[in-house]
């Protein structure tokens, strides 16, 4: 069974950590200098999430949108549970043809890094919604 | 909870040896590793100067050989005792880029102490560490034959790297023009020598540097004192070298290639870059019908035989090592690193 209900709650929880982050003192202002469009294709269930990392506020929605994606990156919504809470190694769901990505590799290494210090903001979004499911 | 003594980046220009938990084997294919012997590569530069960002509070290190402590359930190839040298990159074997013999592209490309984004490998500088994919990614020292530990250690990455860039390219009897006399490109100079080169020329600035090349049979041409792409021009009846290796990672080292190699010549180049992009003469370029190559090391696809050739005693690329430290010194020997102030600097885990 899929971690998440539907697409409002990946908007709710995944896409609530990428709002959160844009006022981390460490990845926040790293993010919006990156200057990149980000578009998540989430399967199970189905959600489109556009990450716009540009100053002065990053801004993340989900639903098409008719810019220019950067980045784009396909995975299951669990993946991207388990990635944001640090129990999904990507290196590995690369391989495995689990996770997908198209773009500069440069730009996406660049980001990665980024997310690690915002896991435990994750867990703590998460963290009602694992105690309801308990 | 044991713990051992690792070498910490705790945040760009700051290394601590710290106490941190000994690893565990998680994984069938993982094996735990003793650290022997491990080293301090130029690309462990690139986080510490922050020029590659990682997370904070990495282990670092992916130069190392060791004695294996435990073996994982899927391991069939090194049991328990044995002593190996692991390969720096780690690949799956399995996806469309591993079967297409490029390890070094491996979709799932793991790197020992380059944090999250490489996989969250924990390096090798450290009393202990885990090696995943085990059986790819290890070799058992050979007991018989020449070479040192010392030697052996470097099929991990220097050697393969400076062997692969120039194995891809070289033909009996070519010139090869190495870029940059550090340990990736003198090794790259010792593979040319080996691999049936009649003339090995090697471009730096460093005096130092250069000797070292000379020692090892490269004819020494300094920068700062000569026009690299005269002096190759000259010593080629104004051909150009067949083989260029650019092993410095810099723009400026990357146009100086440009200007030295022959027209349906080769440059290869294991320098690391991250820049988004670099202006090249790509016209010149495309006139002369040059082959560029470039990318992570396969550096599995070469430890065999740079091994072997070190137990047939043919390369010996332990003579580039200028420092031996414990590594309780290993904030100093970073700092010495980085200030060039060292070629190349071997760590004692246990001292």
């Amino acid at each position: 069974m899929a971690y998440f209900a539907d697409s409002n709650e990946v908007d709710k929880y995944i896409g609530g950590v990428f709002r959160a982050a844009n006022d981390h003192a460490e990845s926040g202002p790293k993010m919006r200098a990156a200057g990149l469009n980000l578009r998540v294709l989430y399967t199970d269930p189905d959600t489109e999430m556009w990450v716009k990392m540009h100053e002065p506020a990053m801004e993340v929605h989900t639903g098409a949108d008719d810019d220019k994606a950067d980045i784009t990156l396909m995975m299951r919504a669990d993946t991207g549970d388990k990635f944001w809470r640090g129990d999904y190694n990507l290196a590995v769901g690369l391989a495995k043809g689990e996770v997908k990505a198209k773009g500069p590799v440069n730009k996406i290494l660049k980001l990665v890094p980024l997310t690690k210090p915002l896991f435990p903001m994750y867990r703590d979004l998460v963290a009602d919604k694992d105690a309801q499911s308990a | 909870m044991a713990t051992m003594k690792a070498v910490v980046l705790r945040e760009p220009h700051k290394i601590e040896v710290m106490d941190v938990p000994k690893p565990e084997i998680t994984d069938p294919g993982d094996v735990l590793m003793r650290v022997d012997l491990t080293a301090i590569c130029g690309t462990d530069l690139h986080p510490f100067e922050g020029r590659i960002v990682i997370e904070d509070d990495v282990i670092l290190g992916h130069e190392f050989l060791g004695t294996i402590e435990a073996v994982g359930s899927g391991v069939n190839l090194v049991s328990e005792g044995d002593r190996a040298v692991a390969s720096c990159v780690v690949s799956c074997g399995s996806c469309y880029t591993c079967r297409r013999n490029r390890p070094g592209q491996c979709l799932g490309t793991m790197i020992f102490g380059l944090g999250l984004t490489f996989g969250s490998l924990s390096g090798g500088q450290a009393e202990y560490v885990i090696v995943p994919n085990a059986d790819r990614t290890l070799r058992k020292l050979p007991e018989a034959g020449k070479g040192t530990d010392e030697d052996k250690l470097f099929v991990g990455d220097i050697m393969a790297t400076g062997y692969e860039a120039v194995r891809k390219f070289i033909q009996p009897g070519d010139t090869v023009a190495v870029v940059g006399a550090g340990p990736v490109g003198l090794c790259a100079a010792m593979a040319a020598n080996v691999l049936g080169a009649s003339q090995t020329i090697v471009v730096d600035k460093v005096g130092v540097r250069l000797k070292e090349a000379e020692a090892i049979g490269a004819i020494p041409v300094n920068a700062t004192e000569t026009d690299p792409a005269e002096a190759v021009q000259d010593l080629t009846d104004w051909r150009g070298a067949d083989v260029v290796i650019d092993a410095v990672g810099h723009p400026s080292a990357l146009l100086s290639a440009c200007s030295l190699v022959r027209s349906g010549g080769a440059i290869s180049i294991p320098g690391v870059y991250t820049e988004d992009s670099i202006e090249l003469p790509f016209g010149d370029l495309y006139l002369k019908g040059v082959t560029i190559a470039q990318g992570v090391a396969n550096i599995t696809n070469y430890m065999d035989e740079t091994l072997a050739l070190i137990g047939a005693g043919k390369l010996d690329p332990s003579r580039f090592i200028s420092h031996r430290m414990p590594m309780t010194e290993a904030a100093e020997a970073y700092r010495m690193f980085h200030e060039h102030e060292a070629t190349k600097i071997v760590l004692d885990p246990t001292a």
